[in-house]
């Protein structure tokens, strides 16, 4: 491990489920901006892990808000210490799934067109967690909710969150997993860096909605990277892509074997895997494309 | 200095005045001038805000929220669905206990659609724990536009200013424009004792159970009621500096009336004319002007009620299956009183009808002339 | 004047979570742990392989050679001609080819020709006197942790040399005379008292145990088993340990043509492959196949690429004289029902006999210890005394090595020698043999003189390859050994390969997982969701905060080495 945490920002005692992965993306996210950072946060688990009143866990200042005003309220936080002066203060919107894909992507949208100079961290647990694991659009095709029963799977494929943040032409939006902290706190390091809307989508797995032993949460963070169902990579001004992590051939993994240890996806045939091969397969060709064509300089 | 001013210049004006931070509004007719003036404005750098052009209501005063949680002072405008839209929000921000401003400029409610007045709108938000204050004309608009920051800031408490779409918003008037530095002298600059602030973290707004809940409720009830008396305050040292006084109701020639007609807005206006005439007429009519909505002014409307024996309310708004929502409130404030009038709820006006002096006068007759205590709302045509 | 301070509660917090004790939702927790590595508890020698290694990735093998020289005073010697079973144990194996850990220990043991010896430092006088008898790997293992150990000792060997087998069998194109020579700088070092020409027998040593404090027997079995058959006491036929013995010496044999090996061991290895060097035709001779030959596989392997002929499933019946040369009668054999040793046995096929023709024969199917002595009945004691360290029915006389019933390798016998001068000085202290066995044996294998002496305690538990996470270690090339191509080799006696290089030893040091030692990766502090790590190492591993650590398991999932493990709470 190359890098690690210099300073706590969430406090032990959180109310997180055992090898929950959205504690381990705050702790590396608030690490990087410090304690100048004030966090915006819709409804989601962090609503609860964050602990009830009057006991917080997250040692910044963080306003509660409603599911689908991340994005806007943080533009209004911005906007307050501007007028005071206050540039270097991070505004962090800190939102899960379906806060950012789906309830919250109007707001998103609006601050994004804007370039709102905010960060906007979307920790995507493929799911209404908080609420008892319903499917959102991150949700995968095949994935069990309890909106979207084995019989009656997801049909749909996840929706590109980054596909759309890009065509907001952002200065700065990238993946990152919590599997690879160095390769995520780089790329928060580098949104700190700059001013405009910056997007971060981080990819947590959550013990309890995907059906998986808590020690796995990590490991099936590091492989969804290496079976190519959650590539890490950065693009710039909506325009120019980097590939930040690209597992080595021997590394890659096929999609069956990363959801073999998820529950939720235990009813799916092997031609229903093949599906969800098929389209990551596509996704990362199309990734591959776009990354030679328009290469970040 | 005097100006001739719409109505929804008159709200620019005060919001320039007040020293606003942060702006955060959506285009809706009527209040959509309200927009462009202040885009102008803060164009021209006559108002010093940061003014973001959201993507809807909600995110406009969700974006207030957050800038007022962070020590800014903010301002919003938005009328009828663009205020419907904003209902959790407006929620939120009081719970939140952010002192926005936000004038709503009172729009029906489709469908049909339909872009006149009608208070349905802003009436319907009454339990979202905002104060609701209710102006006649674009003078009233504007300096009620001061006094709501300081009731808001000082109660934590969120205010919205109601004012009647294009009677007022669309209607020049000539308003006396205050000097800034005497509007600096009655409104200091905003600085909350506590704030989203990193040098001093909090979480705000973190779960809490019933016990918990219930008494951050009641404390936030306690200081909406505390609203009458702040308001009375705000009004005495306003006047004391602008020499205009509003009170937070206004009874005319409601001493010897024999029928009181209990208005809001702009209606209030016509109703003094036709009260007027009443009189002439030998009808002991007086009017009493209804300005602070919530919280409901029970004991100085009963004041101004006095020992008249029937007071008929004049609703231009309805909430349907019940009847005028001012009668309504009216008739529950009056419930525990000694002295209870005669009340009778007429619903009129809504989706724009002309309260003309004439059309009160006949509202009045009618109600002079029922008799016996009416459960039911009478609906006049206009 | 509008701000009005109030007590009134507003909804923002005042308070951390600390007084939330989230330790009580736990039901697994992390224990964590220092551990064997598989390739330290199974080396016969005891070496500190991940402390050495880890040296070596520095390139600070100044240090390396001192912690190898804790355990083992033959580095060189056994970097070159231990069979390296650590390799094999290694957890990397399966993965991208185990560590080459004899190549490192080898690159270290010779660069003591820079470093010094680096032999640790001796413990103050105990005033106790040992006797060892044998001046063989493992005479020689004893001598010196019994002089690490503060004690006076006498080495009696009946050669002229120290070294035994090294200096006396095993050839110089596996091992040079100049690096057993290296390796043994130790006994003047140590002020080691070295009797050469002394020919010890049984009622020697037990006049010795009344000499001696103790008396560790490491006479090696030097005594070649007979064939049984006719003509093996004719001229040109001898045993394989006298042939590479007199290689050793001034004159060298001459096997002439044509030369057969009869066995299939170390020693059968080494006695072809000499002749074939001094210009014989060699056939090896083995009544089994290839599979069942107890010789190193690597042997057997450059036998057969210098063109040794192997003759399985073959055994001689007769020797016969035939003019100036022999000829060697012998019987095909079939393989039958397992024997006692659970090998199967060799069953002769009637009518199946051939010849051979033999300048030299050489027989080389095993040998046994020449001692015969009441303190140590081979056929009853043998195991128990492997169990005992080398402990007799007298309580000062000792056995190690090749004289006990051990492993005949170097490595094995460094080991035992190790656990005889243990033993002893156990005894001579006073200490409780069991207690002492237990503590300083790595995962029920290797045994640490260090250990011992510094009173910590050996890791009980050995690291499994499932407990390595693999994802946290890139795939590398292993260090190959550099060798000498057949036809080169066979010129000569010089040495086959070479020491690595020096970056290529660290690369391939760094290709180590240190398995079951913590290295402060960090990964259990960095992924712990509940910030539970308690990061400053104590007794050299992290810990837990059972205030707070809900048991997710997370830590011991991605310790890329096996420190920490789940166990259940209330356990």
């Amino acid at each position: 491990m190359n890098v690690t945490v210099e300073q706590e920002f969430v406090c032990r005692g959180h109310v997180a489920c055992p090898g929950c992965g959205a504690v381990l993306a705050m702790r590396y996210v608030l690490d990087v901006l410090g304690k100048k950072t004030i966090v915006v946060l819709p409804a989601c688990c962090w609503s609860v892990i964050n602990n009830r009143y009057p006991t917080a866990a997250v040692k910044v200042p963080l306003f509660h808000t409603a599911f689908e005003t991340a994005a806007c309220v943080a533009t209004g936080v911005r906007a307050a210490l501007d007028m005071k002066g206050d540039n270097d203060t991070h505004v962090l919107a800190w939102a899960g799934d379906g806060g950012t894909f789906d309830i919250g992507l109007q707001a998103l949208s609006g601050a994004a067109e804007r370039n709102d100079d905010i960060i906007y961290v979307c920790y995507d647990n493929e799911a209404y967690m908080n609420t008892g694991i319903q499917r959102s659009s991150s949700t995968p095709f095949g994935a069990w909710t309890t909106t979207t029963p084995a019989k009656t799977f997801k049909t749909k494929q996840k929706k590109n969150i980054m596909d759309i943040m890009a065509a907001h032409r952002i200065p700065y939006a990238a993946t990152a997993t919590i599997a690879y902290p160095e390769d995520l706190m780089n790329k928060v390091r580098y949104a700190a860096g700059i001013r405009g809307t910056r997007f971060l989508h981080i990819f947590c797995p959550c013990p309890t909605g995907w059906k998986t032993a808590p020690d796995i949460t990590v490991e099936l963070s590091r492989n969804a990277v290496r079976a190519r169902a959650f590539p890490l990579y950065e693009v710039f001004d909506g325009t120019r892509y980097r590939l930040t992590h690209e597992p080595a051939q021997e590394d890659r993994m096929p999609i069956a074997e990363y959801i073999k240890p998820q529950r939720r996806f235990a009813h799916l045939t092997e031609a229903e895997i093949q599906v969800m091969q098929d389209h990551a397969d596509e996704e990362w060709g199309r990734l591959m494309k776009v990354t030679e064509t328009w290469p970040a300089g | 200095m005097k100006q001739v001013l719409l109505g929804n210049f008159a709200v620019a004006r005060a919001v320039a005045l007040a020293r606003v931070d942060v702006i955060s509004a959506y285009p809706i007719t009527p209040q959509t001038l309200i927009v462009e003036e202040l885009s102008e404005m803060c164009a021209r750098g006559d108002c010093g805000a940061k003014f973001i052009k959201v993507e809807s209501e909600h995110s406009a005063l969700a974006c207030c929220m957050g800038a007022s949680a962070a020590g800014a002072r903010t301002f919003t405008a938005t009328s009828s669905h663009g205020l419907l839209l904003m209902h959790e929000m407006i929620h939120w921000s009081a719970g939140a206990r952010t002192p926005i401003v936000m004038v709503n400029v009172n729009r029906a409610i489709a469908p049909p659609w339909n872009l006149w007045s009608e208070q349905t709108d802003s009436l319907s938000q009454r339990d979202t724990g905002w104060i609701q204050l209710y102006c006649e004309n674009n003078q009233e608009v504007l300096d009620t536009t001061l006094h709501a920051y300081r009731i808001a800031e000082q109660l934590r408490v969120p205010v919205m200013l109601v004012m009647d779409a294009f009677i007022l918003s669309h209607t020049s008037e000539v308003v006396d424009v205050p000097d800034i530095a005497q509007v600096d002298r009655f409104l200091p600059p905003y600085n909350p004792e506590v704030k989203l602030d990193p040098a001093d973290p909090h979480s705000f707004g973190s779960i809490t159970g019933g016990a918990e809940y219930q008494e951050l409720k009641r404390i936030r009830h306690e200081a909406i009621l505390r609203a009458r008396d702040v308001a009375l305050e705000v009004d005495s040292e306003f006047d004391a500096i602008f020499g205009r006084k509003y009170g937070i109701v206004q009874p005319y020639r409601c001493d010897d009336a024999e029928l009181i007609l209990l208005t809001s807005g702009t209606t209030a206006g016509t109703a003094r004319i036709a009260v007027d005439a009443l009189r002439e007429e030998g009808v002991a009519a007086g009017t009493l002007k209804v300005r602070l909505f919530r919280p409901f002014p029970a004991h100085a409307i009963a004041e101004g009620v006095g020992d008249a024996p029937k007071v008929a309310v004049i609703d231009r708004n309805v909430s349907l299956g019940a009847g005028g929502i001012f009668a309504q409130e009216l008739k529950a404030a009056f419930y525990d009183m000694d002295r209870r009038p005669e009340i009778i709820g007429i619903v009129s006006g809504l989706g724009g009808g002309d309260f003309t002096p004439e059309a009160i006068a006949r509202i009045a007759h009618n109600a002079a002339s029922a008799k016996g205590r009416r459960g039911e709302a009478v609906w006049e045509a206009l | 004047m509008t701000e009005k301070k109030t007590q009134e509660p507003l909804i923002y917090t005042t308070q951390d979570t600390l007084g939330n004790k989230t330790g009580s939702w736990r039901y697994m927790r992390p224990v964590f742990e220092t551990k064997a590595a598989p390739c330290a508890a199974i080396c016969p020698a005891g070496n500190p392989i991940v402390s050495f290694i880890t040296f070596a990735k520095e390139g600070d093998f100044d240090s390396a050679l001192r912690m190898i020289k804790q355990e083992n005073p033959l580095p060189s010697v056994c970097g070159r001609v231990c069979p390296h079973p650590c390799t094999s144990a290694c957890n990397r194996y399966t993965y991208d080819g185990s560590v080459a850990i004899n190549e490192i220990e080898r690159f270290c043991g010779d660069f003591a020709e820079q470093a010094g010896p680096e032999i640790p430092e001796r413990a103050g006088a105990t005033g106790k006197k040992i006797a060892v008898v044998g001046a063989g790997p493992a005479g020689l293992s004893c001598a010196y942790q019994a002089a690490l150990m503060g004690h006076e000792v006498t080495i009696l060997e009946a050669s002229n040399r120290a070294g035994g087998l090294l200096t006396q069998a095993i050839p110089a194109y596996r091992l040079p005379a100049g690096v057993v020579r290296r390796d043994l700088c130790f006994i003047d070092i140590l002020n080691i008292i070295l009797l050469t020409g002394k020919t010890i027998t049984a009622s020697d040593i037990e006049k010795m145990a009344a000499d001696y404090d103790a008396v560790a027997v490491a006479c090696g079995a030097h005594k070649s088993y007979r064939l049984g058959i006719e003509g093996e006491e004719l001229a040109g036929v001898v045993p394989g340990l006298e042939f590479l013995r007199k290689m050793s010496g001034r004159a060298a044999p001459a096997p002439g043509a044509k030369t057969v090996v009869i066995g299939g061991g170390n020693t059968a290895m080494d006695a072809a492959r000499a002749a074939l060097r001094l210009g014989a035709e060699v056939t090896v001779l083995y009544r089994r196949t290839r599979a069942e030959m107890p010789a190193f596989p690597g042997e057997i392997l450059e036998a057969e690429e210098e063109g040794i002929e192997f003759r399985f499933l073959s055994a001689p019946v007769k020797i016969e004289t035939s003019g100036k040369t022999k000829k060697v009668i012998c019987r095909e054999m079939e393989l039958g029902s397992d024997d006692d040793s659970g090998r199967p046995r060799p069953v002769p096929v009637e009518g199946s006999e051939f010849e051979l023709d033999a300048d030299t024969v050489i027989t080389a199917i095993g040998e046994t210890v020449a001692l015969d002595a009441p303190f140590f009945s081979p056929n009853e004691n043998r195991r128990q005394i492997s169990n005992a360290w080398g402990r007799t029915t007298n309580d000062r006389i000792f056995i190690c090595g090749d004289a006990g019933p051990n492993d005949r390798t170097v490595a094995h016998a460094v080991g035992s020698g190790k656990r005889a001068a243990i033993a002893i000085d156990a005894q001579l202290s006073g200490k409780d043999f069991e207690a002492v066995k237990q503590r300083i044996t790595l995962g029920g294998g290797a045994v640490s003189a260090a250990i011992y002496r510094s009173g910590a305690e050996a890791p009980a538990k050995v690291v499994a390859p499932q407990a390595v996470n693999f994802a946290y270690f890139m795939r590398t090339a292993r260090l190959e050994a550099a060798t000498t191509a057949p036809d080169e080799r066979i010129k000569g006696f010089g040495e086959i390969g070479a020491t690595a290089a020096e970056d290529a030893v660290r690369a391939e040091a760094a290709r180590c997982f240190t398995c079951g030692v913590c290295t402060e990766c960090g990964n259990c502090f960095m992924f712990c969701p509940d910030m539970s790590i308690i990061t400053e190492p104590r007794n050299g591993v992290p810990a837990t905060d059972t205030d707070y650590c809900k048991g997710c398991g997370i830590c011991a999932r991605e310790c890329p080495r096996g420190i920490i493990e789940m166990e259940e709470e209330n356990k």
